[in-house]
């Protein structure tokens, strides 16, 4: 969840506050009589339409996400790596974006990813390989130095 | 192409897919580079993506030995205080045997050290004046 939203709003103290909201409201409104995939797309609609709240609330905030922050000895590549990624997921599209999120960051299924975002599979389906297809043109450089 | 694609696409998420859709789709090289690229994408987000620091039980445990150290010495130093003391104690060894302290009752001496300098105060002397003005 965490680092769902962290990759949705592009700060890490920004994800960190959102998170514990949305487990607040999980907490305060229990969680909907429904089966396990409900239930994780009922929390990620949640965090999904709080994080573009978060997102459409104010001017202070840049257009595009900041790259995420990173420290230690292996934090230089990770963080060329955090620029080079963030910059890819911010030319796609709004809701291909969220789904390739919920699919690579938050590991929800497809029919999870549905319900979430109220699409049918089939849309989950094409939505993510558009979202690949975009990604694998726009990170080619940095693909073909992954060993 | 792209059903293809979507195809290889569904099954490397673990998702119900047609295995003879995957079978034709992984004989191209296209379908075989598409799979690679999906992988070192999934990689590439996985790395670069912060993940929240987890409480770790077993801290408490590996803090057991400093702690257990640090209480040795605290223990180490009172003793070798105590003795040491003990060592330094003007007070008269006690004989073992005896149950009953007896603390010295000579006095002792401590004689000044030499004046290195001796100012000799004069009669009718006006102390508040100033030198030389």
């Amino acid at each position: 969840m965490f680092r769902y939203l962290c990759r949705l709003v592009g700060h890490s103290e920004s994800a960190r506050d959102l998170t514990q909201e949305v487990f607040l409201r999980v907490t305060r409104a229990g969680l909907p009589e429904t089966d396990a995939v409900g239930e994780r797309a009922w929390v990620f609609r949640i965090a999904r339409n709080l994080g573009l709240n978060f997102l459409r609330d104010g001017a202070r905030r840049p257009a595009m996400p900041m790259p995420l922050h990173f420290e230690g000895p292996s934090a230089a590549p990770t963080q060329e790596l955090s620029v080079v990624l963030t910059e890819a997921l911010a030319s796609l599209a709004d809701v291909d974006r969220d789904v390739f999120l919920m699919r690579e960051v938050g590991g929800l299924s497809y029919a999870e990813i549905a319900s979430a975002c109220d699409l049918t599979t089939t849309a989950v389906r094409s939505r993510l390989h558009r979202a690949r297809q975009q990604l694998r043109e726009a990170l080619a450089p940095a693909l073909r130095q992954t060993p | 192409m792209d059903t293809q694609f979507e195809a290889l696409a569904a099954w490397v998420d673990g998702e119900p897919v047609a295995r003879t859709e995957v079978a034709l789709a992984l004989e191209t090289r296209e379908g075989r580079e598409y799979v690679l690229d999906l992988m070192a994408i999934r990689h590439m987000v996985n790395v670069s993506t912060p993940s929240l620091p987890v409480a770790q039980p077993q801290r408490s445990v590996r803090r057991w030995p400093s702690m257990t150290a640090a209480a040795a010495a605290v223990v180490l130093c009172a003793a070798g205080g105590f003795f040491a003391g003990r060592l330094a104690s003007p007070v008269a060894s006690v004989d073992s045997g005896d149950a009953t302290l007896t603390p010295v009752s000579t006095p002792v001496s401590i004689s000044a050290p030499a004046p290195t300098r001796v100012i000799q105060l004069e009669e009718n002397t006006s102390w508040r004046e100033s030198g030389g003005s």
